[in-house]
Formats: C-alpha cells, structure tokens, sequence
C-alpha cells in the first residue's frame, strides 16, 4: 500500500519542498519498519543529490548532471525507499503472501525469484569482474570480446542459481496445489491498519499541500 | 514432468525462476548502464534504448531459449511495465504492457522460442517500446507527464527532440538495428557456449 501511495505521489508532486519532506518520512516509515541503517544511508545519498540541485538551481551541473538525472534519481530514490522493506522480505513470506491474496502464480513466482535475486545480482558480477581481472581479460579494446567474456559467465551463473532456486523451492512443496502455510503468520493486523490510516493520511496531506503550493 | 511439479499445464518452477533471475539481472544491468550513460541528456534520449537492446539482448535471448514456451516475452514485458510505472508513473503501465502482448504474439506458433529470428523479432519490439516510451510521454501522456513535476528544460528538450522525425527515426532505426546486432552477437554465444555444453537445447 506505502508503495502504490508513493507512486501516486510521485506522479503528482511538483514542488520541491514536498518532494524533499516525503523523503524524510520515507525515512521515518523505514525506522518503524526496522530499516534504520538503510534509511541513514538513502537518506544521505538524498542529502547529497537535494544539495547538488540547490547549487544549480534547478538548472543542472553542466551536461555531466544535467537536471532531468538529478530529478529522476530523486523520484527513483523515493520509489525504492518505499519499495525496500517488500524488496528485503524473505522469498518464503512473500510466496506466503501471494497465495493469501490468490495472484496468479505465472506472474508471482518470477517477482518471488526477482526480488530473491535482487540482493546477490551485484555480488555476482563482482565476482566475475574480479575473476577477470585476475585473468588480466578486461579491455576496452576488444569490446565485444569483453562483452563475451562477462555476459557468458554470467548466464551461467544466473542460470545455475535458478535451477537451484527451483529446485529448492520445489522441494518445500511451492507447486503444492493445496493450502501453504508459512512460519510466520500473515495477517492484517492492528498495527498494519494503523500504518494502513497514517500513510493513507500523509498522502491525502500531500495532495492537498500540492494543490495549496500549485 | 509431473502434475505436482508444474505451476501450470505449461509453466514450471524452473522456467518462473529463469524469468525472474534474468529480469533482476537486465534490470541492475540496464540501471547501471543508464546511470553510466544518464549523464549525457542527448544520449539518453535518443540512443539509451538503442545501447541497452545491445547489451541485454544475451540475456533476453537466453532467457526465452532456456524457457522455451510462451510466456516470457510477455511476463518480461510486464514486469517493466510495473518497474516504469513505479519509477516514472502509472500511465506508463499500459504503454509496456500493450508492448508485451505485440511482443508475445509476434512469438505465436509452435517452437517459436527457440527460433532466433522469431525471438530477435519480439526483442525489437521490445526495445522499439522501451525506446518509444519516451516520446509516447510527449504524443499521449503530456498531462499526466507534466503533472509529474518534470522541470521545464526538460519538456521542452523531450518535446524538440521527440516531434522532430529525423531524431525520432534516428533512435528508433539506431534501437532496431542495435536489437537485432545483439540478437546475432546472442546467437553465435548461444551456438558457442550454451548448446555446446547442453545448457540450452
């Protein structure tokens, strides 16, 4: 809900002074989620981009940052704020969750296994990269070759990761057509109908901010 | 394979996980390409879906050989269609998904995923879309872009360079003929490596 909330605001959010203040309360929603470390961190990053457009004056920083980069990696930051506690969920409750709300499995186990992914893909190529460079295979001149020489690995890599994920889930019965259950409870519960009211009150908040400064 | 072991008369386990992994890898590797290139505005504009139908095309094409049955061009389609309407707002959601559906039913017929050509041809849809997206902000969704707080500068560089048809089909036949060197650089890698050592049949 934070995140369809989020996205409805980023589209509509025009004054800088809003979009600025809705990053910080993604970063008070983040502490309450038990994020407080990630938040620091995008929080500072935030900082530093919020800094660069106020030296340039909404006219970007010569053609290296223009504004439209420094405004879209704003927004981006704002999506994924609210995005990383779904991002940072175990593979297992989320399944759990897509049962619960009956979507269709064809759609729901590949962003199962994207957002189980997502955390290692970088790790993944950091292991190839350094294994090349050992090689002394890495040139800008033979680009192609280059290109070779990390896609193919790669492939490899992500493929074998996904018949193990496979078959892991496999094994713990995610293609069951019966009912799932899961270690933890999943349920709505009072606190979730609170954060459900306070966020669905900051967005309407903004809304009406945004037609006030507009 | 047994009914247990499928999600689907047609889709397993397997082929859900070979999606989703090579969606995350063509996402990180498309974000940090576009934060590499994003710098130049010029570039992003015209030739960043040109430059990233080249270099996710291995990964795409894999992606449909190893599933080898309907589904992924759409499925990898409408997870960007989510990702774009996350990043960039709701109204670009119909835009990538339309672009999914063109791109799953260029793939009609029997063993079409494991044709190279026949992936090649929903792979520059795909790109034509992600290189369109753009301009269809511009051409279809002016308001709702504008509404999204996009400075100034900005509209009116996106609106220069997206009504003018000689840089409109710069990108568009620079992203085509980049999809589809990719598709080849895809297929002889394929032939090289993947079918070599049984990974792809």
């Amino acid at each position: 809900m934070v995140i369809v909330l989020t996205m409805s605001l980023v589209a509509v959010l025009t004054s800088d002074i809003l979009i600025y203040t809705l990053l910080a309360a993604l970063g008070v929603y983040l502490l309450v989620q038990g994020f407080g470390r990630q938040a620091l961190k995008y929080l500072l990053v935030c900082g530093i981009f919020i800094g660069l457009r106020l030296i340039s004056g909404g006219n970007g920083l010569t053609m290296l940052m223009p504004e439209m980069f420094l405004f879209m990696t704003l927004r981006i930051l704002m999506m994924v704020m609210a995005a990383h506690p779904v991002i940072g969920m175990p593979p297992g409750e989320v399944v759990a969750v897509f049962k619960k709300i009956h979507a269709p499995d064809v759609l729901a186990l590949p962003i199962t296994f994207m957002l189980r992914f997502f955390p290692t893909v970088r790790s993944e190529f950091a292991d190839v990269f350094a294994a090349l460079r050992l090689r002394k295979l890495l040139s800008w001149r033979h680009p192609l070759r280059a290109m070779e020489y990390i896609v193919t690995p790669m492939i490899f890599r992500s493929s074998r990761i996904a018949e193990e994920l496979a078959a892991s889930a496999e094994s713990r019965g995610i293609s069951n057509p019966g009912p799932h259950t899961c270690r933890r409870t999943i349920a709505f519960r009072k606190r979730d109908a609170v954060m459900c009211v306070i966020a669905v009150g900051v967005t309407v908040g903004y809304f009406l901010l945004e037609r006030t400064v507009a | 394979m047994g009914k247990e072991t499928m999600v689907s008369s047609k889709f397993s386990v397997k082929d859900a996980a070979t999606i989703g992994i090579f969606c995350a890898v063509m996402f990180v590797v498309f974000m940090a390409y576009s934060m590499a290139t994003g710098a130049s505005l010029f570039y992003s504009m015209i030739f960043n879906a040109a430059g990233a139908a080249l270099i996710l095309a291995p990964f795409y094409v894999y992606m449909c050989m190893k599933v080898g049955k309907h589904g992924p061009a759409l499925i990898y389609n409408i997870m960007w269609a989510i990702i774009a309407g996350l990043m960039m707002g709701p109204f670009m959601i119909p835009w990538f998904l339309g672009g999914g559906i063109i791109a799953e039913l260029s793939m009609c017929g029997k063993d079409a995923y494991h044709d190279i050509k026949r992936v090649a041809v929903s792979w520059v849809i795909t790109a034509l879309v992600r290189a369109a997206h753009g301009m269809s902000e511009i051409w279809f969704f002016k308001d709702a872009f504008l509404a999204t707080g996009v400075s100034e500068a900005q509209v009116q560089m996106q609106t220069q360079f997206y009504t003018d048809p000689k840089y409109i089909l710069l990108s568009l036949g620079v992203t085509v003929i980049m999809a589809i060197l990719g598709c080849v650089i895809s297929n002889s890698l394929i032939v090289k490596h993947f079918r070599k050592s049984g990974a792809i049949r």
